[in-house]
């Protein structure tokens, strides 16, 4: 196990470095930070300037490498727009984003897992075309249009909940439910399909024969074995939740990370995005290893060789 | 197979759904009322027949432009059928592939690709499609490019984390015991048991992909105006949500069409073909 | 058992979130003692430092002054200078100081503070606004309440350029904070209101300055909130979440009208919307084959429909509100005869294909636009391929003089002066222009460098003339500016374009 992590690591750290390197090649192809930051009026006099004075003008390899120089001793520099470090720019916006992220996850996952074993076992029922209903609606709806209607109903038909913004946890019920659908949709369903897979197999028959309540066979033994796609897919959508939920986060003018990655790239603002970039890359990396360590509590015949 | 179908009436009408909406996309210069790109002022924002002011010269409305909206969808449903079968085409087979090898395989193989697979992640894909525009340019190929490229992880992992427990279960142990080759006991053990979670995932992905397509198309990479798809509409009627509901509505409303019925179909297909589930 | 505690775990979660949604729901707008008004704009500015990029200026003006500013009707108007006079040669500009004027900080403002601040902020490394004054060669304080500005040539434009883009900061404040990053964070100028916190992509807080030197303002408080969906916008005026809106679509404009609690307000901006031509390349090298376009579309049409009325006639490349805008100018009619008849005397009479190449959301309606273009083009033989932007990389085109054959550029500033048009977008040195004719360039730089008003009136009306016959650019629209105000704000806003609140009120 100790190998196991330590080569983990070993790895991940090899991903943010990948990445990173990756996102600066990127945006250095898709255009260039002077052009977009000095004023439409601004000569190309200015322009060039601007360029030679934040170093723009040098080879790509040189750029990275001076970056990276500077990020290894945690400075990714100063943000082109707001004039001020960086990484402190992204980060002010992580409380928010972990506030709205982290109960649109809990949120999705407290609706989506009893409804999908109930779908699962009641196959065939009213329970189930209703689960099916709900899930068909929240993989299919555009994120906008339920944020903009739940906002028509309860902010201002209503005027149950503020309609946008943050502050307290009323400001985040609808961008909430909203982040939360798809999610909660797809992990429903999943579970469903993988709840029926596992309800014919023959273990859960001998735990039934053995006397054990239903209950305990369902959610202790049949969950259980349901539960690998579905811890997968709850760990794929934390990156999206923390760094992409951009039109949620556009939708209630919420302060999240997905807004300032958004202006970041759309301004060009090459050290806000790579700190950025590195803020997420971490939130990837670590809840897919905390993934893979939970397949082992799981399922304890899977090995990592 | 046929007589089943006919007996399963959900199965049948979605399956005329899907028919419908296919042979409509194919055929749209002979069954859409109007030409999709004929713009009117006078009759801008005109609402559905059956509403207040409605005309049953333009069943679903108009949109911003005064273009008639049922036929822009029946356009619309070219690019955007396209897109989201090619999108998840393309991203399912490489993501399923990728998993299986690294999860039957493990080791380096399962380092390598997984770790690509969060670098993958870790890119934003406005950042990837701006460079794809930059680079590449524009055009329907590189939308789909972009699409799966960004997708596959999904699949990646989905595959992956179920193979490595089917790895470990009694009857593969015991095919490789008996001498089957890794081809066969992939083929024949593992696949069919996480097709079920492929399936939801990919039903899941159509629609965002067919939604997606117009966030990229707004970046100049793919579609160009005045050409219809479903994505695009739905992103142009956004800001008139509150006053002309049905400009992004109706096209909304056809991918739900879409994808139920693909769902229903889908699972109906399942249920004949994996033999286990039939009780 | 535990399956029965996981249950009740969610039961609890939800009662919470429900509880906490349904208390103090019904909170009425506090009737009590503090005015505060709250405005939503699109964006918030990228950080406090007046000359920095991306500067926002409702946010700038309400806290800032500069020594002259535009009033509701764009008039030059005392502000930190009560008075000025030019020299005889037009070279030196003297500047009457106000007096007993302080920061909020309570340094003093006075003709050292002037001095500092242009020779080391208005023209410093990151200012994005030095070019404007690269013409005055120095500031010279002749004592504590009255400054000069020398330039070397005549410089008519020095008024206008100092009214957008002066801002007075305290020069003591700043060096104790330790420059840009201190200043960031606490702002300190003279304007209407005291800066009190950001919380960034939520909200910029402002108070009253109670000793400001037209009297203090009558709102306690200002808040300006970045709402960049513009739906959202509306519901949050609706719902009276905010009370004054900014940048309103058309589609929203009766939403509001429609409500009792809020009414909508029309301005006039100075950004005019054109489609720019290849004049250097075929088809549009061809004076016959421009003037036909522009008699292709019609433009009433389009304002009607497209922009719902957000939009008014320019005949030329000018927008009223600017000054050198002559009133006698026509413009293009909508003849879609005479547009096929000239393009058949081109050598095009089954037209060509061409594309327009558009920002998306950059201007009102502007893919909107591009595509009802299109289709009027359409109609006299003109296949026209839209193709739609991402901002940066339209200003790579923008910059790199790339454009493919034809493009939308809105032109507007602050400068309210035809030489900021002309210079900028028909002078041939100019990497903006496609359009070289020598004589224009003459007259444009005539024009720069004359204080005399008469003569550079009589320029500008050559100029006009000549570029509307030449017809580089199908000559659109001017924008129109719709705010949505909720009724019980008491104030209108200028055509400045910005939210100045110094003489707004709430009920």
């Amino acid at each position: 196990m100790a190998r196991f992590l330590t080569a983990r690591l070993l790895h991940s750290a090899l991903v943010i470095v990948g990445v990173s390197f990756l996102v600066f090649a990127l945006v250095h192809l898709g255009g260039d930070p002077a052009v977009v930051l000095m004023p439409l009026e601004a000569t190309p006099e200015e322009v060039e300037a601007f360029r030679v004075d934040n170093g723009f003008d040098k080879p790509f390899l040189v750029q990275f490498e001076h970056f990276a120089v500077k990020a290894v001793h945690g400075d990714f520099g100063t943000s082109l727009r707001h004039q001020r470090p960086a990484m402190e720019v992204v980060l002010e916006a992580l409380p928010a984003t972990a506030r709205l992220g982290g109960l649109a996850l809990l949120m999705s996952v407290l609706f989506a897992v009893p409804l999908g074993v109930l779908a699962a076992v009641k196959r065939g029922t009213w329970i189930d075309s209703l689960t099916n209903v709900l899930g068909l609606l929240g993989q299919s709806v555009p994120t906008f249009w339920l944020g903009l209607v739940l906002m028509m109903l309860f902010g201002v038909h209503w005027r149950l909940l503020p309609v946008s913004g943050a502050g307290g946890l009323k400001h985040l019920i609808m961008p909430g439910i909203t982040l939360a659908a798809y999610s909660g949709a797809l992990i429903m369903r999943l579970l469903r399909s993988s709840m029926l897979e596992v309800l014919t197999k023959d273990f859960l028959r001998t735990a039934r024969s053995k006397g054990l309540p239903e209950r305990t066979v369902l959610y202790k033994h049949a969950l259980r074995n349901a539960a690998i796609p579905v811890v997968t897919i709850i760990a794929l959508r934390i990156g999206p939740m923390l760094g992409g939920a951009l039109i949620t986060e556009e939708v209630f003018a919420y302060p999240g990370m997905g807004r300032l990655a958004m202006n970041a790239i759309s301004n060009r603002d090459v050290p806000v995005i790579q700190a950025f970039v590195f803020v997420i890359g971490i939130a990837i990396v670590l809840s897919n290893l905390i993934v893979d360590l939970a397949y082992v509590a799981l399922d304890p015949r899977i090995r990592y060789s | 197979m046929f007589r089943k179908l006919i007996r399963n009436a959900g199965a049948l009408l979605s399956l005329i759904v899907l028919m419908t909406v296919v042979l409509a996309g194919l055929f749209a210069p002979l069954v859409s009322p109007h030409n999709p790109t004929d713009q009117q002022a006078a009759r801008r924002l005109m609402p559905p027949a059956w509403a207040e002011h409605g005309s049953q010269e333009y069943p679903l409305g108009t949109d911003q432009l005064g273009r008639d909206i049922l036929s822009r969808m029946i356009y619309g449903a070219r690019i955007s059928l396209l897109v989201g079968v090619a999108a998840v085409l393309v991203s399912g087979v490489v993501g399923v592939a990728l998993g299986l090898i690294s999860g039957y395989y493990g080791r380096w193989l399962d380092s390598l690709i997984m770790r690509l697979a969060d670098i993958q992640l870790g890119v934003p894909t406005l950042i990837l499609a701006l460079a794809v525009v930059a680079v590449l340019g524009p055009g329907l190929r590189n939308v789909i490019l972009v699409l799966g490229l960004t997708g596959w992880v999904t699949y990646g992992r989905l595959v992956r984390g179920e193979v490595l427990s089917i790895r470990q279960s009694e009857y593969v142990t015991s095919a490789r015991a008996l001498g089957s080759t890794d081809g066969h006991i992939i083929w024949r053990h593992v696949l069919p048991n996480i097709m079920p979670s492929i399936i939801v995932v990919a039903t899941f992905e159509f629609a965002r992909m067919i939604i997606n397509e117009a966030s990229l198309s707004f970046l100049g990479l793919g579609v160009t105006p005045p050409t219809p798809t479903w994505g695009g509409m739905i992103a142009d009627g956004r800001t008139y949500i509150y006053n002309a509901w049905w400009v992004s509505t109706m096209p909304g409303i056809a991918i739900v069409l879409t994808v139920l019925a693909a769902n229903v179909f889908g699972d109906w297909v399942r249920d004949v073909l994996d033999p286990q589930l039939r009780r | 058992m535990k399956t029965r505690r996981g249950l009740q775990f969610v039961a609890l979660v939800l009662a919470m979130i429900l509880l906490a949604a349904c208390s103090k729901t019904a909170t009425p707008k506090s009737s009590g003692k503090p005015k505060v008004l709250t405005v939503g704009y699109g964006a918030e500015p990228g950080n406090m430092l007046p000359y920095g990029s991306g500067g926002e200026a409702s946010v700038r003006a309400n806290m800032f002054d500069s020594l002259v500013r535009r009033d509701r009707d764009l008039k030059l108007a005392p502000s930190l200078a009560t008075s000025w006079e030019t020299s005889q040669d037009g070279k030196t500009w003297t500047f009457h100081l106000r007096k007993n004027v302080k920061f909020h900080n309570g340094e003093p403002f006075n003709a050292q503070a002037v001095k500092w601040t242009f020779d080391t902020q208005t023209m410093g490394k990151t200012s994005v606004v030095k070019t404007q004054f690269t013409d005055v060669t120095e500031v010279k304080v002749v004592d504590d309440y009255t400054v000069q500005f020398v330039t070397k040539n005549q410089f008519p434009l020095l008024l206008n350029y100092l009214s957008s883009s002066f801002f007075a900061m305290p020069p003591k404040y700043y060096q104790e904070v330790g420059g840009d990053p201190g200043f960031d964070k606490k702002p300190i100028g003279t304007g209407p209101f005291k800066f009190v916190e950001w919380v960034k992509n939520e909200r910029i807080v402002m108070e009253a300055n109670p000793d400001y030197f037209l009297g203090r303002p009558k709102l306690d408080k200002v808040i300006f909130r970045p709402i960049p969906e513009t739906a959202t916008r509306l519901a949050e005026l609706l719902s009276g979440g905010v009370d004054v809106i900014m940048q309103v679509p058309p589609e929203h404009v009766g939403t509001i009208k429609n409500s009792p609690n809020a009414r909508v307000e029309m301005r006039n901006s100075v950004r005019v919307v054109f489609i720019g031509l290849r004049t250097d390349q075929k088809p549009f090298d061809d004076v016959r084959v421009r003037r036909a376009v522009n008699l292709a579309i019609n433009k009433d049409e389009l304002m009607k429909s497209v922009l719902a009325g957000q939009g008014y006639l320019t005949p030329g490349p000018l927008s009223p509100l600017v000054w050198g805008y002559d009133s006698s100018i026509k413009g293009y009619g909508y003849d879609v005869q005479q547009a096929k008849q000239l393009l058949a005397d081109a050598g095009y009479p089954d037209g060509f294909s061409v594309t327009l190449e558009t920002p998306v959301g950059r201007y009102l309606k502007d893919k909107e636009v591009s595509e009802w273009v299109a289709g009027e083009l359409a109609k006299i033989g003109i296949k026209v391929t839209v193709k739609t932007f991402e901002w940066g990389q339209y200003l790579e085109k923008y910059r790199n003089h790339k454009y493919d054959t034809m493009y939308v550029l809105g032109w507007g500033g602050t400068a309210y002066d035809a030489d900021f048009v002309f210079s900028n977008l028909f002078e041939s040195s100019n990497f903006r222009s496609y359009y070289k004719v020598a004589e224009v360039d003459k007259k444009i730089a005539e024009a720069r460098n004359l204080v005399d008003a008469n003569k550079r009136l009589a320029l500008y009306k050559e100029l006009q003339e000549k570029i509307v016959s030449d017809a580089p650019w199908i000559f659109l629209y001017g924008q129109i500016d719709a705010w949505g105000l909720a009724n019980r704000v008491n104030w209108s806003p200028g055509l400045t374009e910005y939210a100045w609140l110094w003489d707004a009120d709430v009920k």
